[in-house]
């Protein structure tokens, strides 16, 4: 008996090294110099250019770190976009300052309005060089935070004040296109057959939704939570079960039926019910 | 004899469901105490793997700074990419010897780049070399230790011979991992 259990006991797996999930940083802002190595005017200039930049469609977070710990740049800037729940309109830059790389994660909005090619092109261009070469951190984020901006304000034919920010005299290109006006990002407007018919048939409701403006998405989740009412449906329900058990406790002396609190219950039920599909 | 049986059955009825209620509160107790127990040796395992996964993340963080100024032919630099590779293999990862050892080569490797007129140039690496991986090497000694951890598990383990951990075992509580080096026996 011993030498089974001992052998049980054998058996215990060999744990693996190192076979932990990666932790994140809780994130702070949009800057979360983690490595100190961006001045508090950048950090406040990338918070004025994310108010600056709503007009078009884009916003920006930097983090950066000392080192990985022996984790890739990109995974890791990936798994932070996800982590710290970006907005798919939000280019994420991260830079390792003591492993000279960087990286960067860029929503799908962003993506789709100015290309991978493009960012990756200013990635060269403007960052890699500041960042490399002389250790200009701050100069590294400005010019491409800037760039990307330009870009993504000359696609959506607006113009975007940058003037003064990050040491720069010039504002963003404006172009004589006209705005395209685009109805699925009202969010102002809001159908709800509509939007479930096409989300019904979309492949990934995340992208479905990021078009319509997450402000129309978060709408459509509040019509299926319950609206802090701190009463459930399946509370209700039960409720309404334990109710009719005892109710048939009623019908053996003769009597039948729900009784009026039952019916109170049953209908407060069958509002929330009606609530979640209007 | 209709009201004799019906009579007899109640006194049965209400010694079998008393019976029941003491079987399942004492399975309930069981489960309860061992579980408690079982939870507070998984927070001392998480912990001692977190301790291992700083010890590795250290060592990439060390070899990315001194694999700019020196190379493999270093036997220092060496030394310390070894131990890391047997960390990362799980072959010596959780004894006391392979943890000093860590110590002493990561340590041996930061005094030498300390030393490089080239590391004390550059604002950056010198800090790193002389501050920042000095001190992360120091917390991989005093991180929690694997060999606490596997003895309060085989305390545990073999408590769970008794009767309530019989009872315990039967509502699904299991035995404690143990962390087993290679270099150790497997009864250990």
């Amino acid at each position: 008996m011993k030498r089974w259990i001992a052998g049980l006991l054998a058996l215990m797996l060999l744990l693996p090294a190192a076979a932990l999930a990666v932790s994140y940083p809780v994130q702070r802002g949009a800057v979360n110099d983690d490595a100190g190595v961006l001045s508090e005017q950048t950090a406040a200039d990338i918070g004025q250019l994310n108010t600056a930049a709503r007009s078009a469609d884009i916003s920006f977070a930097v983090a950066t770190r000392h080192f990985l710990g022996g984790a890739d740049a990109q995974t890791y800037c990936d798994g932070l976009f996800e982590a710290w729940k970006l907005d798919q309109k939000t280019v994420l830059v991260l830079l390792v300052i003591g492993e000279e790389r960087y990286a960067v994660a860029v929503g799908q909005g962003v993506r789709d309005m100015i290309g991978q090619e493009q960012i990756n092109s200013l990635l060269a261009a403007k960052l890699r060089a500041p960042y490399l070469n002389d250790r200009n951190y701050d100069g590294a984020v400005g010019d491409f935070l800037l760039a990307l901006t330009a870009q993504a304000a000359k696609n959506r034919g607006v113009t975007v004040k940058t003037s003064g920010l990050f040491g720069s005299a010039q504002e963003s290109a404006s172009v004589t296109q006209p705005a395209v006006s685009d109805q699925t990002n009202d969010s102002s407007w809001y159908n709800w057959t509509g939007d479930w018919w096409n989300g019904f048939f979309s492949t990934d409701d995340t992208e479905y939704y990021q078009a319509s403006d997450t402000a129309a998405y978060a709408r459509k989740e509040s019509h299926y939570e319950d609206e802090n009412t701190g009463f459930s449906l399946g509370k209700l329900i039960f409720f309404a079960v334990v109710l009719m058990i005892i109710s048939n406790r009623r019908k053996a002396k003769g009597k039948s039926g729900l009784g009026l609190f039952g019916w109170i219950v049953a209908g407060k039920g069958l509002k929330e019910l009606m609530k979640g599909r209007r | 004899m209709a009201e004799k049986v019906k009579k007899s059955l109640h006194p049965a009825i209400a010694c079998a469901l008393m019976v029941i209620m003491l079987c399942c509160a004492l399975l309930n107790g069981a489960h309860k105490a061992w579980t408690k127990e079982q939870n507070a040796l998984e927070q001392y395992r998480a912990a001692v793997l977190e301790s291992v996964q700083a010890r590795v993340e250290t060592a990439n963080n060390l070899l990315t700074v001194a694999g700019r100024y020196t190379g493999a032919s270093d036997p220092l630099y060496a030394a310390v990419q070894s131990d890391l590779r047997s960390m990362e293999n799980g072959k010596t990862t959780f004894s006391v010897v392979s943890v000093q050892q860590f110590h002493d080569d990561a340590q041996a490797l930061l005094q030498s780049l300390a030393q490089r007129q080239d590391v004390q140039a550059d604002g950056r690496d010198n800090m790193y070399v002389t501050q920042m991986l000095p001190q992360a090497v120091d917390m991989c000694l005093s991180s929690d230790s694997a060999v606490a951890y596997n003895e309060a598990a085989a305390s545990y383990n073999e408590r769970m011979h008794s009767f309530s951990g019989l009872l315990a075992r039967w509502t699904g509580v299991s035995y404690a991992a143990l962390f087993n080096d290679g270099v150790q026996s497997a009864t250990n």
